[in-house]
């Protein structure tokens, strides 16, 4: 069911995701789309998160969206215009120092390009001490290797011992690629275009931003509402290789997954492989604090024997 | 034409579908306009290369970890394969001796397949290359039926009837493949015919008859009672002439028109567990998502022969489920086994660019068949005493 609409008031906003684009010049949504937008939400109960680029945004844009109770995503160096909002950590360091006022936890994500990889563990550790909860999202998977995936796994081997060091002291920021999957029990995915959809500044509805910017089919507009066929096929339901998986964190990206293998439910290998080595290096951190409350009392994570899911489902072979 | 039906079937009567499906789609073109072929980009100018070729059989016979079926079969398909006979056999030549010379456990257990119109079977080049191979070669003639039901869809260019070019060669090719069956298409104009077709072939001396309703948006109200009654009339001319004694009829099946068990769950179509080489080297999950398949939609390649096999746009195909591309009523349906799909007219069918939006336009054909079968085993069943085997 739709409950979420994300506005992308600015289309040269930095990505907050596994989506990204090149987008350099303000690209502000029109005034009467934004008044649109807004009122196609409260017809429909929506809730509104919105994504406003680096440029400061005109009065009369703040004032349609103060408006109306709302989440905001912006970047970090905006984090003293936006108090509430989640903020989002160039790893470039393009925005300055990563904002929040000293003393106040924050909702950060934390966008990782390729060449950023191997700054993942120092990058987490950094804004572990600002962080009420941090969100890592890795970009350009779609050009991973097989050298990058292995650096990966040694970059949440690296973090993991940060977070367990600041765990142990009884801070407890949560971490999306370690503690969501000690949390959780069930599947608990970013549903895009079930769960929310976004609203671009060309008027129109799409799965996620990711789509908008890699110019794909809209999933709908403010004046017909939602057109999308086979929105079916953005459920697990319909998903065969993650309705068997237990990497109930992953984000299940349907934009990665369209990208990569032309299906919006089914994953690349190198989705499930990296979502596969987050839940293993969960497991680990979840081992490691064994007798740290809350720790204690979660669910051990079972061991498994495979990074790619698609593996264990017979006669699917054929994988390099 | 081939289709995916008929690849399931000889996948099951060679290697008992150990074996893994190569085809090599070595022209575009046919002689024929069939007005059912799901080709509907017939053309002259793409034809395959034999450097094409080389480089799609190198790559296959060396990337062993991909392909480590038991057992292969190399397929040959158009347009029509026999235009191009010389290149097929340079093709098969360069098989075999790179099956030798590289060692491959496929060298052992391999065979050529090729599924012609007919109209160049008795050509010398033809013959020699069948001559050639005859130990590790099967061929199949596409013949519809009698003269009235072949001609209304399997016409040349200019609109004549190719049933009498093709009947003539059918005792040479009976000669040559005693055994061998022939894949009968049905399509609306046609079913008044399905009846005296299928007893015409058998009188040809062509003993099985591999025959399905095409699975494309053509159908019209009233079809499936016609089609029943056709059914039906046929079940009565075998039951009363102990026709199944001898022959065979894939429109007569005892295991269908059951509901099927969530469990039961897998893919009917055989799309990207086989492999089809395009003209240009592309490589495709099947033949029906080439480019000269496709008309509205984009083709849709899984690699190539320079770069071989991407993983990544393959695992959508050797993914699906039954459940996750059928609707609602499919899965629920009372009568759902033996209800086939393509998956390549499921993607070009589909309202979005996906192999998961199952097409159900054979949905009514289906039921009628269903109906028909369980009169036809019923009259076996009481007329054998209760013994249908």
């Amino acid at each position: 069911m739709l409950t979420h609409l994300l506005v992308l008031v600015d289309g040269s906003a930095p990505s907050f995701c596994h989506y990204g684009h090149d987008r350099r010049i303000t690209e502000l949504m029109p005034l009467a789309v934004l008044e649109r937008t807004v009122a196609f939400a409260h017809d429909r109960r929506l809730a509104l998160t919105y994504v406003p680029g680096r440029e400061e945004l005109p009065p009369e844009y703040r004032a349609v969206m103060d408006n109306t109770a709302h989440a905001a995503i912006v970047p970090a160096g905006l984090a003293g215009r936006y108090p509430d909002a989640i903020l989002v950590v160039d790893a470039d360091g393009n925005d300055g120092s990563a904002g929040g006022a000293a003393g106040e936890r924050r909702q950060f994500i934390l966008r990782l390009p390729r060449h950023r990889l191997a700054a993942m563990a120092d990058l987490v550790r950094d804004c572990l001490g600002r962080a009420s909860r941090l969100n890592v999202y890795l970009g350009d998977i779609e050009r991973y290797t097989a050298a990058d995936i292995e650096e990966y796994g040694r970059q949440l081997e690296l973090a993991a011992g940060y977070v367990a060091a600041v765990y142990r002291q009884g801070s407890l920021p949560e971490v999306n690629i370690f503690s969501d999957r000690m949390l959780l029990s069930a599947m608990n995915n970013c549903d895009a275009g079930v769960v929310h959809l976004t609203a671009a500044p060309d008027g129109k509805l799409y799965i996620c931003p990711g789509f908008y910017y890699d110019g794909e089919q809209p999933a709908g507009s403010l004046e017909d509402g939602i057109t999308l066929a086979n929105r079916q096929l953005l459920t697990l339901a319909n998903a065969p290789i993650c309705s068997c998986c237990d990497a109930f964190h992953c984000k299940r990206c349907v934009y990665l997954n369209n990208k990569l293998t032309l299906e919006w439910n089914t994953p690349s290998r190198e989705q499930c492989v990296l979502a596969h080595l987050e839940r293993n290096a969960a497991r680990l951190l979840l081992d490691r604090l064994g007798s740290v409350p809350p720790f204690s009392r979660l669910r051990a994570i079972p061991a498994v024997d495979y990074l790619d899911p698609f593996d264990q489902i017979p006669t699917r072979r054929l994988q390099p | 034409m081939d289709g995916l039906e008929d690849l399931k079937r000889r996948e099951a009567s060679w290697e008992e579908g150990r074996a893994k499906n190569i085809t090599f789609i070595v022209t575009e073109d046919c002689q024929l306009r069939c007005k059912y072929c799901y080709l509907v980009g017939k053309n002259p100018g793409r034809r395959m290369d034999f450097g094409v070729a080389r480089q799609a059989v190198d790559y296959l016979l060396g990337a062993r970890e991909l392909f480590d079926d038991p057992s292969v079969i190399w397929e040959f398909i158009g347009g029509e394969p026999l235009m191009e006979i010389e290149l097929i056999d340079r093709i098969s030549d360069y098989i075999k001796l790179r099956m030798y010379e590289t060692g491959h456990p496929w060298f052992n257990s391999y065979r050529f397949s090729l599924s012609t119109n007919g109209l160049a079977y008795d050509d010398p080049r033809v013959q020699r290359f069948i001559f050639k191979n005859r130990t590790h070669l099967s061929i199949g003639i596409t013949i519809d039926g009698v003269r009235e039901k072949h001609d209304i869809a399997r016409v040349f260019a200019d609109g004549r009837g190719s049933y009498d070019a093709v009947v003539r060669n059918i005792p040479l090719w009976l000669r040559q493949f005693p055994d061998a069956a022939t894949k009968v298409t049905v399509a609306h104009d046609d079913l008044p015919y399905v009846k005296e077709s299928v007893l015409h072939i058998w009188n040809l001396g062509v003993k099985t008859v591999n025959i399905n309703v095409v699975f494309e948006d053509v159908w019209q109200p009233g079809d499936d009672t016609l089609f029943e009654a056709q059914l039906v009339g046929l079940a009565d001319a075998i039951v009363d002439g102990e026709l199944y004694r001898e022959y065979d009829c894939s429109f007569f099946d005892a295991t269908i028109g059951q509901p099927l068990d969530p469990a039961d769950n897998q893919n009917w179509c055989g799309s990207g567990k086989m492999l089809a080489v395009g003209a240009k080297g592309e490589f495709y999950p099947c033949v029906r998502f080439a480019p000269h398949s496709m008309g509205n939609k984009r083709p849709r390649a899984v690699g190539n022969c320079a770069d071989g096999v991407n993983a990544n746009l393959l695992r959508p195909f050797l993914a699906l489920t039954r459940l996750a591309q059928s609707p609602p009523e499919c899965a629920a349906c009372e009568v759902a086994s033996g209800c086939a799909w393509c998956q390549g007219l499921n993607y070009e069918a589909a309202a979005t660019d996906t192999i998961y939006q199952r097409a159900t336009y054979i949905c009514l054909m289906h039921k009628a068949r269903v109906r028909a079968n369980r009169y036809y085993w019923d009259r076996l069943r009481r007329k054998r005493g209760g013994n249908i085997c």
